[in-house]
């Protein structure tokens, strides 16, 4: 075949392709024009999983009736005119793909009224050609009507997926912008049968209920943190409220629903340790940092970004959400008995974020305020320990508490040398995913410093040989998994954290579990070695591993004058 | 149902059965227990459908009948109870009952008996075992046996049975029992007292992998026990029952495949000690307190002996913050000087089930599975992987 120029229809439709994957992208597109065009309530109507038809009416501010044939030019936009302007998005939209896209490989009817316009306009496009334009009577608004989408492009008709699953696409979408606009009036009918209409919610909270059911929306605590130009608020949800999947953990960026791997591994290094393997959190989480701070110019869907300082912002989240939670503790509690005390009297002793914890670099070796001897008392909901001390009462946590001794442990033997690793009698053959397999091999080296021995054993089977000793009477299946977790995890953009996490997740295991009946021997020995630790105050995930009541403040609770 | 019992007698009977009932069940009866007074003796039962534990206690019974009651308030309240005769009376109409013990009186309310799983009698031939080298043998494997329970063949025991494989004091006949997690072996024979006709023809074998919990609570039952205890396989039912002079016990078996643990146990040694069982045991437990951050690794080096200097053993444990804790034990040391580390965890456990005075360690090499031994008791044979500092 010659080499030849595409005719222009062409060259559209195969543009079309990147935006107008499926018909939710459509939807998508279309509802992001809508609420750039600052519509207060935005109708979804879809027919056949969208795949028949697609409605989006707003009552937003409109095309100007000149304007329309333009607007289904390919890169013809309002938002932007020059490149500058690329670099501080602030809208939605801004390509100027999306509605030459749709019109190249569906038929449209476009009927709009701009505000400070005595009359709207119909038009019908086909293909990407004007079949019809003529005057029409309308409040002000959009409403759009995409119908037998792909008609003209049976390759990608034939890889849509089911009405079910592409439904399923849709309903994520919307509930997504629904949540990111709350102010929005949205209704969503799948074949005239209305799935939700939401009214304008005053905040987020609201519509969440809406959405997910008061009880859910009742139990999240709320992330609130603004440092350095990054706000991070939002909801997430307390330990004990989990689910199985990641499905739930959305995130906006400068109210943009994005999908984006850091974001959800910042939140998750925060729950660490609160969650059991393979049950994750309800997170709602608002990034909001300067327009020139994020490209979102990443992807003709732009679902991605890339962010100028990724590392900053994992902390700033990983931050956020580790104080909601950390203030979610039971120290608060305590106090909310009729005690005239401030909450900041008691010395849930603030506890100093350690630099390893991000960064993974080992403890600061800096002359640590240390513990005083203690003396056991006894234990409490096989949970903590509690203790006197000279100065007061002290309890401790005996899970995170143990997680310091043995982290800081394992910390001086890496030091030396490679982890002592505990042989099995006959290796375990495991089966794993080809991507795991890579994942094992890469980092096999630091592995087998660590005491795992992984072996390939055929395409998609590994040799278990050797685990941590420090995991000897753990589950051998379930510590090989937690570790595959961790890799998989660890794709982030946060360098050389791994070794540090596997040996977070090492000790975590290892670690005496809450729940455990301990005798009065054991809590001695696991208070005298925190007594020994450089930084005792904090878990390796940065939770408090022991609180302070001091002899006063008792006196003053019990009315005592001293 | 009527019945008078002693109340001692009807505590010790609701805390053997009460082993057996789970705390929390689907099925409301299974939190209970199941009474039946037959003539003679009042039958106690628990189970939580994996296993059952029956006890029967000898009792005037004046009608016989039965009734299921919620077991943790019952064994509490009769706990509490004086000494004295216990007078147990049902109420049919309501499942009610009625309990009257000296000056106090309680109704309890139950369930009909008919709702409680049907538990099969263990009457018919099975191996019929002493009941102190069985609660030895138990003992000595369980030990290994997994806690871990994804992978569930390994939370049990092996019992193989090969006929004309005695293995047995003087070619006795025998069962094998075996245990292992992963990182351990245990394998015992246990002479048996007399094998069932079934299992007595020529060439007869076969193996069943009984979990290791429940064999710890046949062990505990078996205290104070002085006849033979009959154990037998019921294979339709894949469950395997263990019959004593006043109770039984009935399991479900674990299906699946045990490792083929003759391979692992190590054929040749090119180092041998031979050890005080009490001292290598004090000085692992010495160890051990300063083992506890570093892995429970403890480094033994096995010199030994020249000349009139006897051979030795030095136990050492490290810990980058409290420096070093030795230990020398002499001993008999033959074959090559060796330096090998263990989870000293794995060490105490061997030598607390282990009964001889002494012990012995044959080792290759410091990567190699090393088998432990009871000096002068062939019927026990421990194998171990050691560390790797």
């Amino acid at each position: 075949m010659p080499i030849r120029i595409l005719d222009p229809g062409l060259v559209a439709q195969i543009a079309a392709g990147e935006v107008v994957e499926r018909p939710a992208s459509v939807v998508k597109e279309l509802v992001e024009n809508a609420l750039d065009a600052g519509a207060s309530r935005i109708e979804v109507e879809i027919e056949g999983g969208g795949r028949r038809r697609i409605r989006v009416a707003d009552d937003g501010s409109g095309i100007p009736a000149a304007e329309v044939p333009l607007a289904f030019a390919r890169h013809a936009t309002s938002k932007l005119s020059s490149v500058e302007d690329l670099f501080r998005v602030t809208t939605l939209g801004f390509r100027g793909e999306a509605l030459a896209a749709i019109a190249a490989v569906a038929r449209v009817t476009c009927r709009t009224r701009a505000v400070g316009e005595d009359l709207g306009v119909e038009l019908r496009i086909e293909g990407g050609r004007i079949l019809a334009q003529r005057p029409l009577a309308r409040p002000p608004g959009t409403e759009m009507i995409v119908e037998d989408l792909f008609f003209n492009t049976p390759a990608r008709l034939k890889f849509l997926k089911g009405e079910g699953a592409e439904r399923r696409q849709i309903d994520l979408w919307i509930t997504r912008y629904a949540l990111a606009y709350p102010h929005v009036h949205f209704v969503l009918r799948h074949n005239g049968r209305e799935i939700f209409s939401l009214p304008a919610a005053r905040e987020p909270r609201h519509r969440l209920a809406a959405l997910y059911g008061a009880e859910l929306a009742d139990a999240l605590l709320e992330v609130s943190e603004e440092a350095d130009g990054v706000q991070v608020y939002g909801w997430i949800s307390p330990p004990g409220i989990d689910r199985p999947d990641r499905q739930e953990l959305v995130f906006f960026v400068n109210g943009r629903w994005v999908q984006d791997r850091m974001l959800p591994a910042a939140v998750l290094q925060a729950y660490h340790t609160l969650l059991p393997s393979g049950r994750y959190p309800w997170v709602f989480l608002w990034v909001k940092l300067p327009p020139e701070r994020v490209d979102v110019n990443v992807h003709p869907a732009k679902i991605e970004v890339r962010f100028r300082d990724p590392d900053g912002l994992f902390r700033a989240v990983q931050r956020a959400v580790h104080r909601a939670l950390r203030e979610s503790t039971p120290v608060p509690v305590f106090q909310a008995a009729e005690i005239p005390v401030r909450a900041t009297e008691f010395p849930a002793r603030p506890v100093p974020m350690p630099s390893e914890d991000l960064a993974g670099e080992p403890a600061e070796e800096r002359a640590s305020p240390g513990l005083p001897p203690l003396r056991v008392i006894g234990q409490i909901q096989a949970r903590y320990i509690i203790a006197e001390g000279p100065d007061g009462l002290y309890l401790l946590d005996q899970h995170a508490a143990h997680e310091r001794v043995l982290y800081e442990a394992l910390q001086a033997q890496r030091q030396q040398g490679p982890l002592p690793a505990q042989p099995l009698l006959q290796p375990v053959l495991i089966d794993v995913l080809p991507e795991e397999m890579s994942l094992l091999e890469e980092n096999r080296g630091l592995l087998e410093e660590l005491g795992f021995r992984i072996e390939p054993f055929g395409p998609r089977t590994v040799r278990l040989q050797a685990v941590p000793a420090v995991l000897s009477a753990e589950a051998i299946l379930s510590v090989f998994q937690d570790l595959l977790l961790d890799l998989q995890e660890s794709r982030r953009p946060v360098e050389g954290a791994l070794e540090a996490q596997l040996i977070r997740s090492i000790c975590k295991r290892a670690a005496v579990k809450a729940g455990q009946v301990l005798s009065v021997e054991q809590m001695q020995h696991l208070v005298r070695a925190l007594e020994r630790c450089a930084m005792p105050w904090a878990c390796p995930h940065g939770r408090p591993t022991i609180l302070r009541f001091p002899i006063g403040q008792l006196a003053r609770q019990f009315g005592r004058e001293e | 149902m009527d019945v008078t019992i002693s109340q001692s007698t009807f505590e010790r009977a609701l805390s053997v059965a009460g082993r057996a009932v789970p705390s929390r069940a689907t099925l409301p009866t299974l939190t209970h227990v199941l009474l039946q007074a037959e003539p003679g003796r009042l039958k106690v039962a628990g189970t939580d459908l994996n296993l059952a534990i029956i006890t029967w206690e000898e009792a005037l019974v004046s009608e016989p009948g039965g009734i299921t009651v919620p077991a943790k308030p019952l064994a509490e309240f009769i706990s509490a109870l004086p000494d004295e005769p216990i007078h147990l009376r049902v109420h049919r109409e309501t499942w009610t009952l009625q309990i009257v013990c000296g000056s106090y009186e309680t109704a309890m309310k139950g369930l009909d008996p008919e709702e409680y799983p049907i538990l099969p009698d263990l009457e018919g031939d099975g191996f019929a075992l002493d009941p102190e080298d069985f609660r030895l043998a138990i003992d000595q494997v369980t030990f290994a046996a997994a806690a871990d329970e994804t992978r569930p063949i390994l939370t049990g025991v092996l019992i193989r049975w090969e006929e004309g494989h005695g293995g047995g004091a003087g070619g006795a006949a025998a069962l094998t029992l075996a245990a292992a997690d992963g990182y351990r072996l245990s394998v015992k024979t246990l002479p048996v007292l007399r094998a069932p006709v079934a299992a007595s023809e020529p060439g007869s074998t076969f193996s069943v992998i009984v979990p290791a919990s429940t064999l710890k609570e046949v062990g505990r039952i078996l205290k104070g026990e002085t006849e033979p205890v009959s154990m037998m396989v019921l294979r339709g039912r894949n469950q395997v029952g263990f019959r004593l002079s006043r109770a039984a016990v009935l399991s479900q078996l674990i299906e699946g495949q045990f490792p083929d643990f003759q391979a692992i146990i190590p054929k040749r040694w090119e180092t041998r000690v031979e050890i005080s069982r009490e001292a290598l045991w004090k000085a692992c437990k010495a160890l051990s307190v300063f083992a506890r951050e570093t892995s429970n690794a403890v480094r033994l080096a096995l010199i030994p002996g020249e000349g009139d200097q006897p051979g030795q053993v030095l136990l050492q444990s490290r810990s980058p913050e409290k420096g070093e804790t030795r230990v020398a034990i002499d001993a008999l040391v033959e074959g090559n000087r060796l330096e090998i580390a263990f989870n000293v965890r794995f060490l105490m456990d061997v030598l607390e089930a282990i009964e001889g005075d002494w012990v012995a360690f044959e080792m290759t090499t410091p990567q190699s599975p090393v088998k432990v031994l009871s000096v002068g008791d062939p019927s026990f044979v421990h194998v171990v992987m050691p560390m790797f500092l």
